[in-house]
Protein backbone atom coordinates (compact mmCIF):
# COMPACT_ATOMS: atom_id res chain seq x y z
CA UNK A 1 0.00 0.00 0.00
CA UNK A 2 1.38 3.59 -1.00
CA UNK A 3 1.67 5.89 0.98
CA UNK A 4 -0.52 8.63 -1.02
CA UNK A 5 -3.39 5.28 -1.11
CA UNK A 6 -3.51 5.65 2.45
CA UNK A 7 -4.69 9.12 2.45
CA UNK A 8 -6.91 8.59 -0.42
CA UNK A 9 -8.78 5.50 1.45
CA UNK A 10 -10.81 6.52 4.46
CA UNK A 11 -10.92 4.18 7.28
CA UNK A 12 -7.12 2.48 6.41
CA UNK A 13 -5.20 2.97 9.16
CA UNK A 14 -2.70 6.30 9.55
CA UNK A 15 1.07 6.22 10.48
CA UNK A 16 1.19 7.29 14.38
CA UNK A 17 3.61 10.16 13.46
CA UNK A 18 0.17 11.18 10.42
CA UNK A 19 -1.92 10.45 13.36
CA UNK A 20 -0.61 13.03 16.04
CA UNK A 21 0.53 15.50 13.63
CA UNK A 22 -3.40 15.96 12.48
CA UNK A 23 -4.06 15.59 16.43
CA UNK A 24 -1.57 18.36 17.20
CA UNK A 25 -3.62 20.17 13.84
CA UNK A 26 -7.03 19.86 14.95
CA UNK A 27 -7.88 22.27 17.17
CA UNK A 28 -5.83 25.39 15.81
CA UNK A 29 -3.06 26.35 13.11
CA UNK A 30 0.86 25.63 14.03
CA UNK A 31 4.10 26.01 12.78
CA UNK A 32 7.01 23.29 12.26
CA UNK A 33 8.51 23.42 15.94
CA UNK A 34 4.92 24.31 17.72
CA UNK A 35 3.82 20.70 15.88
CA UNK A 36 6.66 18.87 17.60
CA UNK A 37 6.23 20.03 20.90
CA UNK A 38 2.37 19.21 20.59
CA UNK A 39 3.23 15.54 18.98
CA UNK A 40 5.65 15.01 21.83
CA UNK A 41 3.14 16.13 24.41
CA UNK A 42 0.52 14.57 23.11
CA UNK A 43 1.84 11.11 22.70
CA UNK A 44 3.50 11.50 26.53
CA UNK A 45 6.90 11.79 24.77
CA UNK A 46 6.41 8.27 22.98
CA UNK A 47 7.11 9.50 19.49
CA UNK A 48 9.76 12.77 19.41
CA UNK A 49 9.58 13.23 16.00
CA UNK A 50 12.90 15.56 13.99
CA UNK A 51 12.74 18.11 11.96
CA UNK A 52 13.04 15.75 8.89
CA UNK A 53 10.46 13.11 9.69
CA UNK A 54 8.26 16.22 10.62
CA UNK A 55 8.52 17.88 6.99
CA UNK A 56 8.40 14.54 5.21
CA UNK A 57 5.08 13.63 6.73
CA UNK A 58 3.81 17.22 6.27
CA UNK A 59 5.30 17.16 3.14
CA UNK A 60 2.83 13.79 2.22
CA UNK A 61 -0.24 15.47 4.37
CA UNK A 62 -0.05 18.36 2.22
CA UNK A 63 -0.16 16.65 -0.71
CA UNK A 64 -2.62 14.09 0.00
CA UNK A 65 -4.89 17.38 0.83
CA UNK A 66 -5.47 16.35 4.52
CA UNK A 67 -3.35 19.46 5.43
CA UNK A 68 -3.39 22.78 4.09
CA UNK A 69 -0.59 25.57 4.56
CA UNK A 70 -2.09 28.79 6.28
CA UNK A 71 -1.50 32.32 4.16
CA UNK A 72 -1.76 34.61 6.50
CA UNK A 73 0.23 33.66 9.77
CA UNK A 74 -2.08 34.05 13.63
CA UNK A 75 -2.23 37.50 14.54
CA UNK A 76 -1.15 36.20 18.14
CA UNK A 77 2.21 35.02 17.24
CA UNK A 78 5.09 37.69 17.20
CA UNK A 79 7.76 34.97 16.26
CA UNK A 80 9.67 34.75 12.90
CA UNK A 81 7.65 36.10 9.78
CA UNK A 82 9.47 33.63 7.82
CA UNK A 83 7.46 30.60 9.62
CA UNK A 84 4.78 28.37 7.59
CA UNK A 85 1.86 27.87 9.21
CA UNK A 86 -0.90 24.74 8.73
CA UNK A 87 -3.88 23.40 9.51
CA UNK A 88 -6.33 20.29 8.69
CA UNK A 89 -8.59 20.92 5.84
CA UNK A 90 -12.13 19.58 5.99
CA UNK A 91 -10.50 16.18 4.64
CA UNK A 92 -8.04 16.12 7.39
CA UNK A 93 -11.09 16.77 10.21
CA UNK A 94 -12.84 13.40 8.38
CA UNK A 95 -10.02 11.44 8.00
CA UNK A 96 -8.86 12.02 11.40
CA UNK A 97 -12.09 11.41 13.36
CA UNK A 98 -12.88 8.13 10.42
CA UNK A 99 -9.28 7.07 12.70
CA UNK A 100 -10.75 7.74 15.98
CA UNK A 101 -13.38 5.45 15.18
CA UNK A 102 -11.53 2.81 13.80
CA UNK A 103 -9.11 2.86 16.62
CA UNK A 104 -12.57 2.81 18.75
CA UNK A 105 -13.66 -0.15 17.22
CA UNK A 106 -10.25 -1.91 17.05
CA UNK A 107 -10.92 -1.22 21.21
CA UNK A 108 -14.11 -2.96 21.35
CA UNK A 109 -12.44 -5.88 19.78
CA UNK A 110 -9.48 -6.25 21.78
CA UNK A 111 -11.87 -5.62 25.27
CA UNK A 112 -14.34 -8.90 23.71
CA UNK A 113 -11.19 -10.94 23.06
CA UNK A 114 -9.99 -9.46 26.77
CA UNK A 115 -7.03 -8.02 25.41
CA UNK A 116 -7.35 -5.39 28.02
CA UNK A 117 -3.60 -4.27 29.10
CA UNK A 118 -2.79 -5.33 32.62
CA UNK A 119 -2.79 -1.96 35.23
CA UNK B 1 26.86 22.33 10.34
CA UNK B 2 23.16 21.22 10.02
CA UNK B 3 22.48 23.10 7.09
CA UNK B 4 25.19 21.10 5.64
CA UNK B 5 22.95 18.15 5.88
CA UNK B 6 20.00 19.38 4.92
CA UNK B 7 21.79 19.85 1.75
CA UNK B 8 21.88 16.25 1.49
CA UNK B 9 17.86 16.20 0.65
CA UNK B 10 16.47 15.69 -2.89
CA UNK B 11 16.63 19.09 -4.12
CA UNK B 12 13.00 19.58 -4.63
CA UNK B 13 12.24 19.06 -1.06
CA UNK B 14 15.66 21.26 -0.36
CA UNK B 15 14.57 24.25 -1.79
CA UNK B 16 10.37 23.56 -0.50
CA UNK B 17 11.22 22.56 2.91
CA UNK B 18 14.99 23.39 3.94
CA UNK B 19 14.65 26.59 5.58
CA UNK B 20 11.74 25.79 7.85
CA UNK B 21 13.64 22.15 8.65
CA UNK B 22 16.70 24.72 9.99
CA UNK B 23 13.81 27.00 11.35
CA UNK B 24 12.60 24.20 13.20
CA UNK B 25 16.43 22.77 14.34
CA UNK B 26 17.13 26.13 15.28
CA UNK B 27 13.93 26.29 17.69
CA UNK B 28 15.29 22.97 19.47
CA UNK B 29 18.53 24.41 19.61
CA UNK B 30 17.13 27.53 21.16
CA UNK B 31 14.66 26.27 23.70
CA UNK B 32 16.20 25.30 27.05
CA UNK B 33 14.12 22.50 27.95
CA UNK B 34 15.62 20.35 25.96
CA UNK B 35 19.63 19.85 26.49
CA UNK B 36 21.73 20.65 23.13
CA UNK B 37 22.70 17.16 23.52
CA UNK B 38 20.07 15.69 23.46
CA UNK B 39 18.49 17.72 20.65
CA UNK B 40 21.75 16.25 18.18
CA UNK B 41 20.83 12.43 19.47
CA UNK B 42 17.12 13.32 17.89
CA UNK B 43 18.60 14.67 14.74
CA UNK B 44 20.93 11.94 14.59
CA UNK B 45 18.41 9.41 14.51
CA UNK B 46 15.85 11.68 12.75
CA UNK B 47 18.29 12.80 9.67
CA UNK B 48 19.65 9.47 8.19
CA UNK B 49 15.84 8.13 8.24
CA UNK B 50 13.77 10.81 6.56
CA UNK B 51 16.75 11.67 3.58
CA UNK B 52 16.57 8.21 2.56
CA UNK B 53 12.58 8.45 2.97
CA UNK B 54 12.72 11.66 0.62
CA UNK B 55 15.15 9.85 -1.70
CA UNK B 56 12.98 6.63 -2.13
CA UNK B 57 9.82 9.06 -2.49
CA UNK B 58 12.26 10.96 -4.90
CA UNK B 59 12.91 7.97 -7.01
CA UNK B 60 9.37 6.86 -7.09
CA UNK B 61 8.09 10.17 -8.51
CA UNK B 62 11.23 9.76 -11.07
CA UNK B 63 8.68 6.63 -11.96
CA UNK B 64 11.48 4.37 -10.89
CA UNK B 65 10.42 2.46 -8.06
CA UNK B 66 12.56 0.56 -5.56
CA UNK B 67 10.30 -3.01 -5.21
CA UNK B 68 12.73 -4.64 -3.58
CA UNK B 69 14.99 -7.92 -4.72
CA UNK B 70 12.94 -10.25 -6.43
CA UNK B 71 13.65 -12.23 -9.86
CA UNK B 72 14.68 -10.61 -12.87
CA UNK B 73 12.67 -9.57 -15.07
CA UNK B 74 12.59 -10.34 -18.93
CA UNK B 75 14.17 -6.90 -20.01
CA UNK B 76 16.46 -6.98 -16.98
CA UNK B 77 17.98 -10.05 -18.58
CA UNK B 78 17.69 -9.73 -21.83
CA UNK B 79 19.94 -6.32 -21.57
CA UNK B 80 21.91 -8.29 -19.17
CA UNK B 81 22.83 -10.87 -21.97
CA UNK B 82 23.53 -8.63 -24.25
CA UNK B 83 25.74 -6.40 -22.68
CA UNK B 84 27.50 -10.03 -21.49
CA UNK B 85 28.39 -11.39 -24.78
CA UNK B 86 29.02 -8.16 -26.17
CA UNK B 87 31.47 -7.35 -23.05
CA UNK B 88 33.01 -11.02 -23.71
CA UNK B 89 32.80 -10.69 -27.26
CA UNK B 90 34.98 -7.10 -27.01
CA UNK B 91 37.41 -8.60 -24.80
CA UNK B 92 38.19 -11.94 -27.27
CA UNK B 93 38.35 -9.41 -29.99
CA UNK B 94 40.99 -7.44 -27.98
CA UNK B 95 42.63 -10.37 -27.66
CA UNK B 96 43.14 -11.84 -31.39
CA UNK B 97 43.69 -8.05 -32.52
CA UNK B 98 46.39 -7.53 -29.47
CA UNK B 99 44.66 -4.88 -28.29
CA UNK B 100 46.50 -4.21 -25.50
CA UNK B 101 50.03 -4.68 -27.44
CA UNK B 102 48.80 -1.89 -29.30
CA UNK B 103 48.58 0.78 -26.55
CA UNK B 104 51.61 -1.26 -24.67
CA UNK B 105 54.20 1.38 -22.71
CA UNK B 106 51.45 3.91 -22.80
CA UNK B 107 49.42 4.87 -19.32
CA UNK B 108 46.50 3.80 -21.14
CA UNK B 109 46.90 0.18 -22.05
CA UNK B 110 44.35 -0.94 -19.10
CA UNK B 111 41.97 1.83 -18.50
CA UNK B 112 41.41 1.37 -22.73
CA UNK B 113 40.47 -2.28 -22.21
CA UNK B 114 38.39 -1.32 -18.70
CA UNK B 115 36.33 1.63 -20.20
CA UNK B 116 34.25 0.01 -23.02
CA UNK B 117 33.20 -2.81 -20.17
CA UNK B 118 32.65 -0.22 -17.61
CA UNK B 119 30.35 1.90 -20.55
CA UNK B 120 28.55 -1.24 -20.94
CA UNK B 121 27.37 -1.89 -17.66
CA UNK B 122 26.12 1.51 -17.55
CA UNK B 123 24.23 0.78 -20.67
CA UNK B 124 22.99 -2.68 -19.61
CA UNK B 125 21.64 0.03 -16.28
CA UNK B 126 19.99 2.21 -17.88
CA UNK B 127 17.98 0.00 -20.00
CA UNK B 128 17.10 -2.44 -17.61
CA UNK B 129 15.66 -0.14 -15.65
CA UNK B 130 14.16 1.67 -18.43
CA UNK B 131 12.46 -1.66 -19.49
CA UNK B 132 11.37 -2.45 -15.96
CA UNK B 133 10.96 0.97 -14.48
CA UNK B 134 12.55 -0.49 -11.37
CA UNK B 135 15.75 0.53 -10.13
CA UNK B 136 16.74 -2.98 -9.27
CA UNK B 137 15.90 -4.10 -12.79
CA UNK B 138 19.20 -1.77 -13.98
CA UNK B 139 20.82 -3.72 -11.77
CA UNK B 140 19.90 -7.22 -12.71
CA UNK B 141 20.55 -6.68 -15.91
CA UNK B 142 24.20 -5.11 -14.61
CA UNK B 143 24.70 -8.15 -12.38
CA UNK B 144 23.71 -10.71 -15.48
CA UNK B 145 26.39 -8.69 -17.82
CA UNK B 146 28.85 -9.82 -15.23
CA UNK B 147 27.94 -13.35 -15.26
CA UNK B 148 27.74 -13.68 -18.92
CA UNK B 149 31.08 -11.81 -19.78
CA UNK B 150 32.45 -14.07 -17.21
CA UNK B 151 32.50 -16.39 -20.20
CA UNK B 152 35.79 -15.04 -21.25
CA UNK B 153 37.57 -17.51 -18.98
CA UNK B 154 36.92 -20.58 -20.81
CA UNK B 155 37.01 -18.39 -23.83
CA UNK B 156 40.69 -16.90 -23.35
CA UNK B 157 41.35 -21.17 -22.06
CA UNK B 158 39.34 -23.04 -25.32
CA UNK B 159 40.62 -19.82 -27.85
CA UNK B 160 44.28 -18.72 -26.94
CA UNK B 161 45.17 -21.40 -24.44
CA UNK B 162 45.55 -19.00 -21.93
CA UNK B 163 44.58 -19.82 -18.22
CA UNK B 164 43.78 -17.78 -15.55
CA UNK B 165 46.10 -18.95 -13.25
CA UNK B 166 45.60 -19.44 -10.07
CA UNK B 167 42.52 -20.36 -8.03
CA UNK B 168 42.98 -17.00 -5.89
CA UNK B 169 43.42 -15.05 -9.37
CA UNK B 170 40.38 -16.31 -10.79
CA UNK B 171 38.21 -15.16 -7.38
CA UNK B 172 39.82 -11.85 -7.65
CA UNK B 173 38.66 -11.66 -11.53
CA UNK B 174 34.67 -12.92 -10.32
CA UNK B 175 34.24 -9.86 -7.30
CA UNK B 176 36.13 -7.61 -9.95
CA UNK B 177 33.57 -8.20 -12.14
CA UNK B 178 30.62 -8.09 -9.93
CA UNK B 179 31.76 -4.79 -7.92
CA UNK B 180 31.84 -3.48 -11.90
CA UNK B 181 28.80 -4.25 -12.68
CA UNK B 182 27.17 -3.21 -9.38
CA UNK B 183 28.56 -0.12 -9.65
CA UNK B 184 28.55 0.85 -13.41
CA UNK B 185 24.97 -0.74 -13.59
CA UNK B 186 23.96 1.18 -10.50
CA UNK B 187 24.86 4.26 -11.95
CA UNK B 188 22.97 3.42 -15.08
CA UNK B 189 19.70 2.80 -13.68
CA UNK B 190 20.37 6.30 -11.84
CA UNK B 191 21.01 7.85 -15.00
CA UNK B 192 17.73 6.19 -16.21
CA UNK B 193 15.41 7.31 -13.38
CA UNK B 194 16.75 11.19 -13.95
CA UNK B 195 16.40 11.12 -17.62
CA UNK B 196 12.75 9.83 -17.49
CA UNK B 197 11.91 12.40 -14.80
CA UNK B 198 13.00 14.79 -17.77
CA UNK B 199 11.08 13.28 -20.00
CA UNK B 200 8.42 13.08 -18.30
CA UNK B 201 8.40 16.91 -17.73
Amino acid sequence: MSRRRQFAEPGEPLSPTAFYILLSLRSQERHGYDILKKVRDASAGKINLGPGTLYTTLKRLLEAGVVVEVGDRPTADQGDPRRRYYRLSDRGHRDLAAEVRRMERALVLARAAQLEPSA
Amino acid sequence: MYRLLVRLYPREFRVRYGPDIEQVFQDMIQDHEIPTLLTWLSVSRDLPHSLIQEHLVNLRGRRIVMRGIHAPEPGSAIAGLVVGLGIMLFWLAGRGFHLGRLVEGTPWTADVLLLLPCALFVIAGFIGTRRTRNFIGGVWAGVIAAVVSLLIIPGDSLVFHRSVGSLFAGVIIVMTSGALALLFSGMGALLAGKTTRRSAL
